[in-house]
Formats: C-alpha cells, sequence, structure tokens
C-alpha cells in the first residue's frame, strides 16, 4: 500500500467522485472538475489519478452497463470507500484546523 | 446514430499497446469525448482522439506479461508443465528411456570433446607473456624442416632487431646424475639447458631459492617440485648438489612449479647454457664450443624470443636473410630460412619436425568438434522424430487443452518445459558418466585431466548453452507441432494434415543415418590404415628383436667420444650373451631402424658443396645388416676383413642410388661421398627399408661404422622361451654393469608407438561411430513404433484382404531401405573428402576401396533391419480384429 498521503490533485478527483455519486466515471470527473474548478485536464491524466487512489484504497469501482454513446462499451464508476471518505474528511478537518490558527492580523490586508 | 469513427490506426495503436482489462474503459473514454467533440468538428475530434491515445501511452497502461488481474504463465501453470512433462516421461517409458539414453550419451560424448578440445587449444597460454613469446623454426636448404635451431642466432639477434626484448636458447637432454655419497644414479630425462634470459620470458613459479640468481651463475641448478622430492624428499634441497654425469657437480639453488601439463615444453631441471659444454671431456668440449659458436647450419637447441609490447615478427621473418649476411660465414649460408612461430600456435600448428612434445593438429580439433556437434544433433534429432510421433498419442490432450482455453504460446512453453526438463536430467547423467569416463579418455589420449579442474565456469556456462540450445532445438519443433492441430479434429481422433511433417521426419532420418554411415565408413578405413601400417613389410626384421638403451643421450648423438672401458665391458657382454641358447645375433647402432636416424650434410660424388645435400645417416655395426635382415642389392656387408671400413666405407640404399643419379647399384659401388668432412668410398648398395615411420617415404640412407655415435645395442633371438631368454640377459646384463639398470624394449613395439597417436585417434572416431550409429538407431526404431502406429488400421484392413505377413512387412521396410540408401548416397562423398585428408598424413597409405563401403550400407541396412524387425513383425503378426477394434 503505498503512503496515504493525498495530493492536491488527488483530493480534487477524490472530492469531484463524492460529488459525482453514483456517476463518476472518467469522462464525467473530468468534465465536472472543468466546471467546478475550472481546471482543464487531460483525460488520461484523470484515469491515472484514478486508478492510483485505487490502489490506495480510497475508490473502488465497477463496471457500468454497456452505453450506446461509448460505441456499446461499458464505463468503470467510481465509488468512495470508507477509507476515501474518511481521508476526505481528515484533510478537509486538517485544512479547517489551521486555517482557523491563522492571527486574524495576518489576513487584515492593507491597501497602502 | 453517429456516423463518424475516430481515426482506424490510434484505435489500432491503442488496442496494440493497452493492457487488455484497461482497455475497455480508456477506450470508452476516448470514443465518448470522440464522438462528443465529432459534433463541432470531425477533424478536431480526430486531433484530440489521437492527442489522448498518446496521453494514454504510459507505463502504467503498457501490457506487460504479466499483471495481478491475470497471469498466462503463472507458477501454478509451470507446476502443472513440470508435472504433464513427468507423468509423461513415465507413462511412455520404452520411448523416453530411448530418448534419455540418446540424449545423455550424445551430451557425455559432447563434453568430453569439449574437454578434451579446450585443452588442446590452452597450451602455452599460462605464460603471462605468451601473446608476445615466440619460438624459431627452422627450414632446411633441401625443404626440411625442424624445430630446433643453431644456437649462434641467439646472442646475435637482440642487438640487431630493436623489437626483441629477450631470446633465448633451450636445450634438453638426458643426463646421468647421482646424488653424491650415494650409489644411487638416475637417468633424468629433460634436462634443461638454458639461457637466464628465460626466466624474464617463460613465467616460472618459485617456491623455494631466488629468481633474481637464476641460471646466472655457473654449476647452479634449478629442480621442479617433483624432482625436488624424488631426489631429496621432504628435505630442503636449497644448497644441496648434485653430480651430472659423474663430472661435475652442481648446487641447487631453487625449485620452480612444474609447468602444466598444457605446456609443449617439459622440464625436470634448469641449468645454465654454457655448462653443457662441462659435461663432457676436455676435447669434445672445446669442439663443441668452437662449432655451436659459428654453425649457423646445424640444428641444435630451442630459440625463444620475446618480442617487445605492440610488435610483430613479420619484420624479422622477412629481414633473416640480411642478419645472417651480417653474422655468418658465407659458407654457411645455404638458403636455410627461419621464421618465428607463435609460442601458443606450436601444440596445434607445428609442422616441424623434432619438437619437443608430441603435437596434434587443428584439423584433428576440427574433426573432434565436428563429430561432437554431429552427435549432439542425431541426438536433438532423435528427440524431435520421437517426440513429434508421441505427440500423436497425445492429441486428445492438446485438444482438451485448446478447448479449455490453452493459448498457443502455453502449449509450446508446456513442450519447451518439458524437453527442458528431459535435457537437464540428461544432462545431470551425463555430467556423471562424465566423471566416469574422464579417466577413459586420459587413457585414450595421455592427458592427465582431473574432473574438479576440468569443470570450471566456463564448461558450466557452455553446458547451459547446450542445454538451452537443445531445449529449443528439441523442444521447438514438436511444440510448433502440436499447436498446429485442429482442436475439434483433435478431440475426434481425426487424422491430422501431416504429409509434410513426415517428410521431415524421413529427411531427418535420412540425415541421422548419413552421419552414422559417415562415421561407420571412416572408422573402418582408419582401422584398414593402421593395420595397414603394422602388418606392412617394412624391408627389415622387426620381431623378435629387443633394443638396449646403452647411454645417455648426447648433444645430437654427434659428438661421442669412445669410452674404451665401457666398449670392453660391452663386449663381454655381447659375448656372453652370444654364447647363450636363444640368441641370434647381436648388433650395435645410432638407432634401430624407425628411428634413430640423423640428416647430415653430405657431398655425394658428381655433387658440390652448393648442392646442399643433406642425408639420412645411421651408424652401424659390422652385422648390422644381417640382424635386421636387410638384403644387399650390389656390393658387401661390412666386414672386418676390410681393414679400412671402420674409417671410409659406406653403404647407401638404392633410394640414394637414384637420388645421386650413379644409375645402377653395380655402378655406384665405389664412388665418393663426403660427409660432413669424413670421406668414404661406398661398398654396397642395400633394399630400401623403412627407416623412419610411414608417414615419411624413403629418402637416401648412407650407413657408416661411426662406433663413438653408437648407443642402442639390438639383440635378435629365437622365437622360443622368450621370458627365459630375456631372463638370462638380464642376468648377465647386471653382473657386467651392476650401475644401471637392465632396460629394454621390442623392437615391434617400438614401431607401433610411432603410430599411436593416429590409433588413439582412430579409437576415439571407432567410439564416436559406436554411439552415433547407436543414437541413430534409437532414432529409427522412434520411426518405425511411430509408422506403425499410424498404420494399424491400414495393416488390419489389408489383412482382412488377404495380405500375407511378408508382404506387410515389405510395406514398414521398403519406407526404411530407401532411407538407409538415400542416406548412404549422401554419405559417401562427404566420407570420402575426410578420409582422404586424413590419409594425406601416411605416404603409405591404404586404398578408399569399393568394398568398405559396401561392407558399412550392408552392416548399416542388417543393424537398421534388426531395429525395426520388432516393431514391424508384431504389427504384421497382431490380429487384425483388435486393430480394427481400437478407436
Amino acid at each position: 500500500m503505498k503512503g496515504s498521503y493525498l495530493g492536491e490533485l488527488e483530493e480534487l478527483v477524490l472530492l469531484h467522485v463524492g460529488i459525482l455519486y453514483p456517476n463518476a466515471y472518467g469522462v464525467a470527473v473530468m468534465d465536472e472538475i472543468e466546471k467546478q474548478a475550472r481546471r482543464s485536464l487531460n483525460i488520461s491524466a484523470v484515469h491515472s489519478v484514478l486508478t492510483r487512489l485505487e490502489e490506495k484504497g480510497l475508490l473502488k469501482s465497477k463496471m457500468s452497463d454497456p452505453t450506446e454513446e461509448r460505441g456499446g462499451r461499458r464505463k468503470r464508476i467510481f465509488l468512495l470507500t470508507a477509507a476515501g471518505k474518511r481521508s476526505l474528511e481528515e484533510a478537509n478537518e486538517l485544512r479547517n484546523q489551521l486555517f482557523s490558527q491563522i492571527p486574524k492580523v495576518a489576513l487584515q490586508f492593507r491597501l497602502a | 446514430m453517429i456516423n463518424e469513427k475516430p481515426p482506424k490506426w490510434a484505435d489500432k495503436f491503442l488496442q496494440w499497446y493497452c493492457r487488455p482489462e484497461l482497455l475497455e474503459e480508456i477506450q470508452g473514454d476516448t470514443h465518448e469525448l470522440f464522438y462528443r467533440k465529432a459534433k463541432e468538428s470531425k477533424s478536431k475530434a480526430a486531433l484530440l482522439f489521437i492527442w489522448n491515445v498518446l496521453r494514454f501511452f504510459r507505463w502504467k497502461n503498457i501490457k506487460r506479461t504479466k499483471n495481478k488481474y491475470e497471469s498466462n504463465t503463472s507458477t501454478s501453470m509451470l507446476q502443472n508443465f513440470f508435472k504433464t512433462a513427468f507423468r509423461n516421461i513415465i507413462k511412455n517409458k520404452a520411448y523416453s528411456f530411448i530418448n534419455y539414453i540418446g540424449l545423455t550419451c550424445g551430451l557425455t560424448l559432447a563434453l568430453l570433446i569439449l574437454a578434451y578440445v579446450r585443452n588442446e587449444m590452452s597450451y602455452d597460454q599460462f605464460h603471462e607473456k605468451a601473446n608476445r613469446l615466440y619460438r624459431f623454426g627452422y627450414t632446411v636448404s633441401n625443404g626440411m624442416k625442424i624445430a630446433s635451431t643453431p644456437p649462434p642466432i641467439a646472442p646475435a639477434l637482440k642487438s640487431y632487431y630493436p623489437e626483441v626484448e629477450e631470446v633465448a636458447r633451450v636445450y634438453p637432454r638426458n643426463v646421468s646424475i647421482n646424488i653424491p655419497g650415494t650409489s644411487t644414479t638416475f637417468e633424468e630425462t629433460n634436462v634443461l639447458f638454458a639461457d637466464s634470459a628465460i626466466t624474464n620470458m617463460f613465467t616460472f613459479q618459485f617456491l623455494k631459492g631466488n629468481s633474481k640468481r637464476a641460471l646466472h651463475d655457473k654449476f647452479t641448478v634449478l629442480l621442479t617440485e617433483k624432482t625436488a622430492t624424488k631426489y631429496f624428499g621432504d628435505k630442503n634441497p636449497i644448497g644441496e648438489s648434485l653430480v651430472f654425469s659423474g663430472r661435475q657437480s652442481f648446487k641447487v639453488i631453487g625449485v620452480v612449479k612444474d609447468f602444466p601439463e598444457n605446456s609443449h615444453l617439459r622440464f625436470t631441471m634448469l641449468v645454465p647454457y654454457d655448462d653443457m659444454f662441462d659435461l663432457e671431456d676436455e676435447k669434445t668440449e672445446q669442439v663443441l664450443r668452437a662449432n655451436l659458436a659459428m654453425n649457423f647450419l646445424i640444428s641444435h637447441s630451442f630459440t625463444y624470443v620475446l618480442l617487445k609490447e605492440g610488435s610483430t615478427p613479420t619484420h624479422i621473418n622477412n629481414t633473416m636473410n640480411e642478419f645472417l649476411k651480417k653474422n655468418a660465414n658465407p659458407n654457411l649460408l645455404v638458403g636455410q630460412i627461419f621464421s618465428l612461430m607463435p609460442l601458443t600456435d606450436l601444440h596445434l600448428k607445428s609442422d616441424y619436425e623434432g619438437e619437443p612434445s608430441t603435437t596434434n593438429s587443428m584439423s584433428n580439433i576440427y574433426i573432434f568438434i565436428g563429430v561432437g556437434i554431429l552427435t549432439l544433433l542425431i541426438a536433438a534429432i532423435n528427440y524431435v522424430n520421437l517426440s513429434t510421433a508421441q505427440s500423436f498419442t497425445r492429441i486428445k490432450e492438446i485438444g482438451l487443452r485448446k478447448i479449455l482455453g490453452s493459448a498457443k504460446s502455453q502449449l509450446i512453453v508446456q513442450f519447451l518445459a518439458e524437453s527442458f526438463t528431459f535435457c537437464v536430467a540428461a544432462f545431470v547423467a551425463s555430467y556423471l558418466l562424465f566423471y566416469l569416463a574422464l579417466p577413459k579418455l586420459n587413457v585414450l589420449t595421455g592427458k592427465e585431466l582431473v574432473f574438479s579442474e576440468v569443470i570450471d565456469f566456463n564448461l558450466l556456462a557452455l553446458s547451459i548453452g547446450i542445454v538451452m540450445a537443445l531445449t529449443l532445438l528439441a523442444g521447438g519443433y514438436p511444440a510448433y507441432f502440436v499447436t498446429r492441430f485442429e482442436s475439434v479434429s483433435a478431440l475426434k481422433g481425426g487424422e491430422q494434415k501431416g504429409g509434410r511433417k513426415q517428410l521431415l521426419r524421413k529427411a531427418l532420418v535420412v540425415f541421422q543415418l548419413a552421419i552414422a554411415c559417415m562415421l561407420f565408413s571412416g572408422s573402418i578405413l582408419i582401422v584398414k590404415q593402421l593395420n595397414f601400417l603394422e602388418t606392412r613389410p617394412l624391408g627389415f626384421q622387426k620381431e623378435h628383436i629387443i633394443n638396449i638403451p646403452l647411454q645417455s643421450q648426447n648433444i645430437n648423438g654427434y659428438f661421442q667420444q669412445g669410452d674404451s672401458t665401457f666398449q670392453t665391458r660391452l663386449q663381454s657382454f655381447r659375448d656372453l650373451i652370444a654364447r647363450q641358447t636363444g640368441v641370434n645375433q647381436s648388433t650395435l647402432s645410432s638407432g634401430s631402424p624407425g628411428g634413430g636416424v640423423v640428416f647430415r650434410g653430405t657431398i655425394p660424388e658428381g655433387f658440390t658443396q652448393e648442392d646442399n645435400i643433406f642425408a639420412a645417416n645411421l651408424a652401424a655395426d659390422y652385422n648390422f645388416l644381417e640382424t635386421f635382415d636387410i638384403k644387399v642389392v650390389a656390393g658387401r656387408s661390412f666386414s672386418k676383413e676390410y681393414g679400412t671400413d671402420a674409417k671410409e666405407a659406406f653403404i647407401i640404399n638404392e633410394t640414394a642410388v637414384k637420388e645421386y643419379k650413379w644409375e645402377t647399384p653395380e655402378k655406384a659401388l665405389g664412388k665418393e661421398i663426403n660427409r660432413e668432412g669424413k670421406k668414404g668410398k661406398v661398398v654396397g648398395v642395400i633394399q630400401d627399408f623403412n627407416f623412419l615411420s610411414l608417414t615419411t617415404s624413403i629418402s637416401p640412407l648412407l650407413l657408416s661404422i661411426d662406433q663413438n655415435q653408437f648407443n642402442t645395442l639390438s639383440i635378435r633371438f629365437d622365437n622360443e622361451n622368450v621370458d627365459a631368454t630375456i631372463e638370462t640377459m638380464e642376468a648377465h646384463w647386471n653382473k657386467i654393469f651392476p650401475e644401471k639398470a637392465f632396460e629394454f624394449s621390442f623392437l615391434d613395439e617400438q614401431l607401433n608407438q610411432q603410430y599411436a597417436n593416429y590409433k588413439s585417434f582412430g579409437l576415439i572416431i571407432q567410439t564416436f561411430a559406436g554411439i552415433a550409429i547407436l543414437i541413430a538407431c534409437l532414432g529409427v526404431y522412434g520411426l518405425v513404433l511411430f509408422t506403425v502406429q499410424r498404420k494399424v488400421k491400414e495393416i488390419g484392413i489389408r489383412k482382412v484382404m488377404g495380405a500375407t505377413v511378408p508382404e506387410i512387412l515389405k510395406l514398414v521396410y521398403q519406407d526404411f531401405v530407401l532411407l538407409i540408401v538415400l542416406g548412404f548416397v549422401l554419405a559417401v562423398p562427404v566420407s570420402y573428402y575426410f578420409i582422404s585428408q586424413w590419409l594425406e598424413n601416411f605416404v603409405y597409405r591404404t586404398s578408399i576401396d569399393v568394398m568398405t563401403y559396401a561392407i558399412s550400407l550392408i552392416s548399416i541396412v542388417v543393424i537398421v533391419s534388426l531395429t525395426i524387425s520388432y516393431q514391424s513383425i508384431r504389427a504384421a503378426l497382431a490380429n487384425p480384429v483388435k486393430s480394427l477394434r481400437v478407436e
């Protein structure tokens, strides 16, 4: 098992898999990221992040029914695992916690 | 519906590289994106598609042999392959046994040949400077090539040629050596008198003593480890002394390791070169010194040269003439040629006479390698034939495997695994056999190969290579063969298409039989030639004669002075045995017929010094001709009645008469001959006899009475009570020469010894031939088994229709006879070529006759017929009801 450290892109993809439940597959995730985060990714990049997350045990996958739009091919639908959900929560929590520790002063920008 | 399709080639490319388990989703994603984009623009969609396909081309997505989802060749599958291989071997005991024996024999032979050839090729490689070491070869003006050279070359060479780093002379001879204070005297062979530079050229390993002063100081000696133990046991030999020739004491200053067995030069002791003169009496010493210092004609010592790094011998070889002109007396320049030969080539490539050890030839090495490869090939062919034949019994297994989803590659792996199992097993057995056979090989070849030394990394690596090659060769075709079975018809048990394969199998058998025929006829001819050599009349009596060596071999036997007390003692011994019953005659010579002649400069009447005639010379006593039964054609034998015979009489052979253009033997009588200063007249002409081995033709021969050169006493005796006769002789000898052991050898055995090399060669080829024929027979057996199996129903039906047993036998046999004849026809020209090449070694040779080939053809036909008879007769006698019922 690779280290449980979650990269920025990984976190992004993981979040979107959660958002798209139960229809998260390669192209859908790519589109959603573009729409929500305004980041244009190549499908292969999304793909490799998805498989990496699956290897880390944060996602699981199953094959969907064949669809006409893909020439009768099936999609690989990704789902969050319990570990995936937990790691999202942890990341979120950590971020909030850290954010809350920033002194108020530091956040006040002066324009002068 | 969607009309546009993504670019085909890109899609194909994706399918080609992508891992199958990822293909569906990746292809799906890319296609989905394509169709979406295609709604806007077709060309942009295509570009996007290509781009995506390229982006997916990453390590993660690329196919590889193993993956976690599905494994083509999992270990469990391999285990299963080996298991079925093992079960198959057990199930078909006869097949497996035949195969195993064949393969093991082939491999053992290959190993033996490998060990032998590697040893032969490794001669003199152990010297650290081996690649820069050369030795002079001497081509005398009459064309004779001699390994030893005139000694004055060496001292002048270094200053004349800047590329020469070191040069050294080496002269091996026998010396009688006595340990002072004891009565023990050894006749030491191979005592090396050498220039001190030799220690900078050859690699000597000093065990005791200082290498710096080695061979520098007069009367010092270096011993080899073996010699040191022989003389001094466990005692430290340094500082001890040894007496040489009863004349001069030598101090031991060091012990060196014996040269390994694969050295062309062997020695027991090393002594400074100059000291050899001190072993002679004063008069001889002076003559010798004067002669050897300036004589550029006499072949005497071996001259070794170490060239500087990066130099080649070409310049020296081309300019030796100028060197000689500068250094030698013009009288002595008679067109002699000196050329350098690489030290490491001496053993296999030298064609010079008088090499310090027996040489071998590259052609022999090639023959051995060729035979080894052929034998291995026969064994491999056997495997192929037997396994393809056997695979018909496995059609159902293969069919089932295919139906259950076995891929072609898996079947191939399965068959390779089987042949690998087989080859490895055969190899293990062949190493065992190799271990057992190595002493036999040593006997056959006179080598001292030790199993633990022969088995080194290279041999093991080579063995593994051979196993791999055999696995591929022997397993590859059967694997290819079975994978082409049609699975459905295989399960139905139907006939397989196989006309051409049958042809290939037949071709392989023809090839095997051709090799067997070749080796068979070859070995018959070798035996024939050896018999021919042993039984050919040589022109003299060779049975019932023993030779007794009389004294230490002196410098070329030339300058020996008669020792009067020795002569009297010898005479009394001869008188004693002359009176003994059973003894016929005795005579003295410088070497009995078959060896011992020395080629010396000769000027026959009608010729001059410039003609440079060298003739074979043999010193012979008065009754030499009578003892050896050599016929006189004209004139007379030496006789004591003519007082001048001892000083100025020559007897020549018929060839000499012809060569010297003296027309007839009668006319030759009275002609004058000047041999290196000794002037005399021809008193008799004798019939030609083979005074050298039959590998050389008869050349002119001069006999003369030169008492000081006699070193062999030959005694002819009656053929009755030989043992008793010799025992009495020994008793007489011990009475008169108590200090010297009674050594003797039978002349006929001595003569046959000349052909020992050829004999062992013949024996090796015969062994190979035997094994090759055995393996070929195994192959034929396998093929007949196959044929009979395939023809079970045909035979059954024929029998039902009324065919008789002989008719059915004919059906099986005619194929094979045809194959043999075909193989034979192929074999004859090849064998003829090689055998005639081999016979070139001999001047006197047997003819390659039709009989030999007829015999080998008939023998092979008989052997093969016997091999196939069991199976074919069984098939012919089988009850047709049984064979027809088989389904």
